[in-house]
């Protein structure tokens, strides 16, 4: 066992001796290293001005992966082994800017100069994955920095011109030393901090091995941690203190992706970013839904599986896992148990996992060939929001055109994600075609009574609730539809759209 | 293409903003000793504290003291005019989110685990949170304010149509991503020195000196920066340099405060929601004989600064047009929540979105094209002197109006009619998707509306070796303030920019100064900051006129070179190094006021303006019928900024101006509970535009034309505000594109959530 924090720091390594609470990485780059270009906007991981980047090894992938992250809400810990890049250590020198820094300079792309190095780093990151940002990529690139000032069109015009260096003027090869690094550590004993104070205790138990989690589940009340995104909140909103975690981003076998003709596993530490590239190239309603889900920063950290076991009715991955049938392998000790993913959620803030349980994987089968699959989520902002309605569809069809099965569930309708049984049960036997509109609509209010809250009210989630089904029935018989988020609309506005485009 | 960047026009901090080296308070670099301060905030809106326990607190690990009303040497207020926002609350409670008390502590942690252990007994009040409970109570904060012209009530009647209605317009949050901050250090002699996040330094000085019982001269503010401002810093950090002041002055040991977002949103005052009534007469083509509109306003718990947010928008609610009977009303509703501030526009914005709106029913009414209706209501242009003067229904001539002339332009730039019978063909057969397409045009007044403010100094220091100082009482918010002055004063010595150091704004070089509000930043100081370096320039060249035998005015500062008689005699440097030895002041301040305006508070007539700004915008938008969702698609901008000191500057102010003023119109809402809880206190909930909101395309244009015809610097013309209100073109897209979807007018209310949308088409 391991006391001390192992890790790389804009290229030098830090051994950083035992912490006593749960210091986010922000600040531990703000008050400790006295690297203040990472700021705090939000610090709940919605603005961006605190993102740095990060290089980390990825078992499912088998190499390091970069990322832009939101350094306020990770716990210091969380980044043992890593490789952290900050704003302060992009330029070669006083005088020699990264080519990411120029661009903004040359664009006219900060005013305030607040939200800047967020930004500066998110493109930093794209620079480290080879991405050569262009056309909407850019929008998914920025969706997790907001800046107050500049109304975003020169930030976009110095990605543009980062999208325009050629391949052979990218130097990305100082990589070479942080990725070694980080592979050298992945030799090392597991960290494992256990300070105690007058009052308090803290402990951080970050095992490699699965075999080492179920003991101290078993033994201990800790709680369990993947990507922070939601508890890094706990501690920076809440103001929790919480005295033992058990980080589970180490453990080798939870890191996995396994695909074969039926179905998709993914483990408990799979990042969105990860089960995004692998599972969207198979449903293509859900890769929508996952590049609004978050923010690029939000979808490297957050895992899939802890989206599903905070239980949050307004969680975006669960109605759309209830829809497709998924199940969830839930650990103890040796033992291990299969339930559907919906038996899950109980109650509000109540899930189906005792003491000594914890999420090993969730199983998505994949789509039979007369199967089809639409989700859609509604919310105040289209990117980087939380959803007021959350709608997933799946529907087998018969080669006639009628309803065989239908798994239809929701977000935001209820205090659970839970399914539309009423209506799933209706449909079954209808044309697709030729609904019956005015049942379903009953149906799907005896399935829910949403409430009023800050996202939406009861009436706008009824309504839209059901104009989602709509949308999804006519999208799938082929009949004209809309969608406004992303490049599809394109087409609709016709020569107005593209009058203009030289302009950007 | 990496190396040393040097371009007049990037902005001055460019660099530090990329590499991370830009200072704001948060980050200046403090002595260990240095204590930070957390906030005990109110949890009900509206009641007395009976019993008060913060001894508890006290005694948690690394708390070194608790603070109260009961600590303040002086005076309990940090308000800016009025006296009536008190630093911490005593005995009542006024608003959900009110400072109480405040921790002194090692570290922020130490305090956040400490806070859980105050305890406050509270008897509550029912709260007054919304304009409807406001008006019942009739919680007025003062008589209501009117400008009038004509008879409306008489006139009115000589109307072909009448027509009624309402719109309600929603506040919004300033989300400067850098949160309210400030810091005070103790010096000698009961001296302190504030380093705050603030648009107002002198206002800073006073409010800390009244609070600490001192004067003046024993308090220096420092701002080099803000990470953004819009109005919520004006007076806005009044509170948490004040709270600092207190602090540092009873511990001996400096203190910061920096608010986290959820308690800056909670405390601090947003942009004035309003409810806007009309009553309009108007003949068969659509021309306005009489206009009425009032506004009542929710100013939150105290004056601040609504009194002068309500003068501005009653000056601004005739917007463009010339209506000849109209009466403004605006009623100033006090209610339990953060009292209401200043933001981009101040008032303004709501008054004309009300205009607009008047316009664009006129339209519906008449079954006419709403831009046909503008024309035909537009102020005449000012290109014949011989023409028919116009005034504003507070009697001030409008001598530079052109109006007509930009919005014809843009009307042809944009193809803004070809695209509006495209878009109606487009809504007939479309069954879910509508577009909608808008022209609105912007007009607006540049200067203070209080005389005093128009006024600024600033401080320039030639040193032997030809590099300068600049300093000046305006404040750097991103605006680009600093980078225009620095380019008047090099300008004024024929030398580059980067010769030319920008200093802090501080009460100490350069005193008295006003607010950097109103548009008026560059206006005020970078005239003053031309005076200062112009009468060096003077002396400089009276003594090297006197050393070469020929006029002062023969002496050319051209190119950080001297040229007499066509002919190179030596460089800027050597110039100042001759100068000092032949004993002459390098060091000047520079003074400017505003010239020939006045204002009759009285008859509520005069020339409160200097001049103004003029722009319009083409949007067009596309909205889902099934969810209200919506996208901008593209959007024409047309924009006068006279002859520009800085165009990427000035081109950026509209871009972000604009997108600022579609966030405020389309997804900002503030929600407050009945309890006076605010919801959305974290961009959680509280949404402003992120990447992909920005419209997909952009034309952005100066207008052309001869520059100020006023006598500003440069000739040119303010550009901080206007450009927010040009936004108003994509909420009458979105009234375009629903009224494609009813019979009736779509009276739509801002902000054009989707939700707001979707329900409006019914």
């Amino acid at each position: 066992m391991r006391e001390n924090i192992s890790l790389m720091l804009n290229g030098n390594i830090e051994q950083i001796p035992p912490i006593n609470s749960a210091v986010t990485l922000m600040n531990w780059l703000r008050n400790n290293k006295n690297l203040t270009g990472t700021k705090e906007g939000c610090a709940e991981g919605d603005c961006g001005a605190c993102t740095v980047v990060i290089g980390k090894y990825n078992h499912s992938l088998g190499r390091v992966t970069w990322s832009a992250v939101n350094s306020c809400i990770l716990f210091l810990p969380m980044l043992d082994g890593c490789s952290i890049r900050t704003v302060e250590g992009l330029a070669y020198s006083e005088d020699e800017l990264h080519p990411v820094q120029t661009a903004f300079i040359e664009k006219h792309a900060s005013q305030c100069g607040f939200c800047t190095p967020g930004f500066v780093m998110s493109l930093y990151g794209a620079w480290c994955k080879k991405q050569k940002p262009e056309g909407s990529d850019i929008d998914n690139l920025f969706a997790g920095n907001l800046c107050r000032c500049t109304g975003y069109l020169p930030i976009k015009k110095a990605a543009l011109q980062i999208g325009a260096i050629p391949e052979e003027e990218r130097d990305t090869s100082y990589l070479n030393i942080e990725e070694e690094f980080v592979i050298q550590n992945l030799k090392n004993e597991p960290l494992s901090i256990d300070v105690k104070n007058e009052k308090r205790q803290f402990r951080f138990d970050a095992p490699k091995n699965i075999k080492m989690v179920g003991p101290i589940l078993q033994e201990k009340d800790p709680l369990i941690l993947s990507g922070a995104t939601d508890i890094g909140l706990w501690v920076t909103k809440k103001h929790m203190e919480i005295g033992h975690f058990l980080y589970l981003g180490d453990v080798k076998e939870l890191n996995f992706l396994n695909e074969n003709q039926k179905a998709f596993e993914i483990g408990a530490s799979v990042s969105h970013e990860v089960a995004m590239q692998k599972l969207g190239s198979h449903f293509e309603a859900l890769l929508e839904l996952w590049r609004r889900f978050g923010s690029e920063q939000v979808r490297a950290s957050g895992t899939v599986v802890g989206n599903i076991a905070n239980g949050s009715p307004i969680a975006d991955i669960s109605p759309a896992f209830i829809a497709l049938g998924a199940s969830l392998t839930i650990s103890h000790l040796e033992n291990k148990r299969v339930i559907p993913i919906q038996s899950f959620f109980i109650s509000y803030g109540k899930q189906d996992l005792k003491k000594g349980e914890f999420i090993k994987s969730v199983y998505v089968p994949k789509l039979e060939k007369n199967q089809r699959f639409e989700c859609f989520k509604i919310s105040r902002r289209f990117d980087q929001d939380i959803s007021a309605v959350m709608g997933a569809f799946l529907f087998s069809i018969s080669e006639d055109g009628f309803i065989e099965k239908a798994q239809i569930a929701y977000g935001g309708m209820a205090a659970i994600p839970k399914e539309a049984s009423n209506l799933s049960e209706l449909l079954i036997g209808k044309e697709l075609g030729n609904l019956p509109l005015d049942d379903c609509k009953k149906a799907l209010k005896e399935d829910f009574q949403p409430i009023t809250d800050v996202r939406a009210s009861r009436e706008y989630r009824n309504d839209v609730a059901f104009n989602l089904f709509v949308k999804a029935c006519d999208k799938i018989s082929g009949k004209p539809s809309s969608y406004l988020p992303g490049a599809v609309f394109e087409n609709v506005s016709g020569n107005s759209v593209t009058k203009s485009q030289q302009n950007v | 293409m990496s190396k040393s960047i040097v371009n007049e026009d990037f902005h001055d901090s460019a660099k530090l903003h990329v590499t991370g080296r830009a200072i704001y308070v948060d980050d200046i670099p403090v002595p260990s000793s240095c204590l930070h301060i957390l906030l005990g905030l109110s949890k009900i809106a509206n009641g007395k504290i009976m019993e008060m326990e913060l001894n508890d607190v006290k005694k948690m690990p690394g708390i070194i003291d608790v603070i109260t009303a009961k600590d303040i040497p002086g005076k309990n207020d940090a308000s800016p005019i009025f006296g009536d926002d008190p630093i911490f609350a005593e005995n009542e409670v006024i608003y959900n989110g009110q400072v109480i008390f405040a921790i002194i502590a090692e570290t922020l942690e130490h305090a956040k685990i400490a806070i859980k252990e105050a305890k406050i007994v509270y008897s509550e009040t029912p709260p007054i949170i919304t304009l409807a409970q406001a008006r019942h109570k009739e919680t007025l904060l003062c008589p209501p304010k009117i400008v009038s012209r004509g008879d409306f009530s008489s006139s009115i009647h000589h109307s072909d149509h009448i027509i009624e209605g309402e719109i309600v317009i929603g506040g919004q949050e300033h989300f400067y991503l850098e949160g309210q901050a400030a810091l005070a250090v103790p010096k000698e002699n009961k001296d302190i020195q504030i380093f705050v996040s603030s648009q107002h330094p002198s206002e800073i000085q006073h409010k800390v000196a009244a609070v600490l019982s001192l004067a003046l001269n024993n308090v220096s503010v420092e701002v080099r920066r803000m990470g953004g401002a819009f109005g919520g810093k004006e007076s806005q950090a009044n509170l948490p340099a004040c709270i600092v002041a207190i602090a540092a002055q009873k511990t001996g040991k400096p203190c910061k405060l920096v608010y986290d977002r959820d308690d800056d949103m909670r405390i601090t005052g947003k942009r004035h929601d309003f409810i806007s009534a009309y009553k309009v007469g108007f003949d068969a083509n659509g021309v306005i004989n009489a206009l009425r509109i009032q506004h009542d306003m929710r100013c939150g718990m105290s004056m601040d600064l609504s009194a002068a947010i309500a003068e501005r928008a009653l000056m601004h609610s005739e917007n463009s047009y010339y209506i000849p009977n109209v009466e403004f009303i605006a009623n100033l509703y006090k209610t339990n929540t953060p009292s209401n501030t200043a933001f981009r526009g101040f008032g303004g914005p709501q008054g004309m979105l009300a205009m607009e709106r008047v316009i664009d029913e006129i339209a519906h009414f008449l079954k006419l094209d709403p831009l046909t209706i503008r024309k035909r209501n537009f102020y005449l242009d000012n290109k014949n002197p011989m023409q028919k003067e116009q005034q504003t229904p507070y009697g001030q001539v409008v001598k530079d109006c052109i109006i007509n002339d930009l919005v014809n332009k843009l009307e042809y730039s944009s193809n803004y009619l070809s695209r509006r019978k495209e878009i109606e063909r487009f809504n007939k057969t479309s069954k879910l998707i509508k577009r909608g397409i808008a022209l609105t045009p912007v007009k607006f007044g540049i200067s203070f509306n209080k005389l005093m403010l128009n006024q600024a100094g600033a401080l320039v220091n030639v040193y032997s070796d030809g590099s300068v100082y600049l300093n000046h009482g305006g404040t750097e918010m991103g605006q680009g303030l600093f980078t225009k002055v620095r380019k008047i004063v090099a300008s004024t010595f024929g030398i580059l920019s980067n010769n030319v150091k920008i200093s802090a704004t501080d009460t100490n070089k350069v005193p008295n100064t006003s607010a950097t509000a109103a548009s008026s930043g560059t206006d005020l100081n970078g005239m003053a900051a031309y005076l200062a370096a112009f009468q060096i320039k003077e002396r400089m060249a009276a003594y090297l006129g006197h050393l070469y035998q020929c006029e002062s005015s023969e002496v050319i500062f051209s190119r950080g070179k001297i040229i007499i008689f066509d002919e190179e005699k030596m460089t800027f440097s050597q110039a100042a190094e001759k100068c000092w030895m032949g004993r002459i002041s390098l060091s000047s301040t520079g003074f400017y006021k505003t010239p020939d305006i006045y204002w009759d508070a009285e008859k509520g007539e005069g020339r409160p303006f200097y001049y103004f700004v003029y722009g319009a915008a083409v949007s067009e938008i596309v909205i889902d019928k099934l969810t209200g969702e919506s996208r901008v698609v593209s959007v024409d901008i047309l924009h006068d900024v006279g002859r520009s000191i800085n165009p990427s500057i000035d081109r950026g102010q509209i871009e972000g101006g604009f997108v600022q003023g579609l966030g405020w119109l389309s997804m900002e809402e503030l929600v407050y509970a009945n309890d006076g809880t605010l919801m959305t206190h974290s961009p959680a909930t509280y949404k402003i535009p992120a990447f992909s909101d920005s419209p997909i395309n952009w034309n952005v244009e100066f207008y052309k034309g001869d520059g100020n015809i006023e006598e500003t610097i440069n000739r040119s013309k303010a550009v901080g505000e206007p450009p927010f209100m040009l936004a108003m073109s994509v909420f009458f897209a979105y009234s375009h594109a629903l009224a494609s979807l009813k019979e009736s007018y779509p009276s739509l209310n801002s902000p054009a959530t989707a939700e707001q949308l979707y329900f409006t088409q019914f």
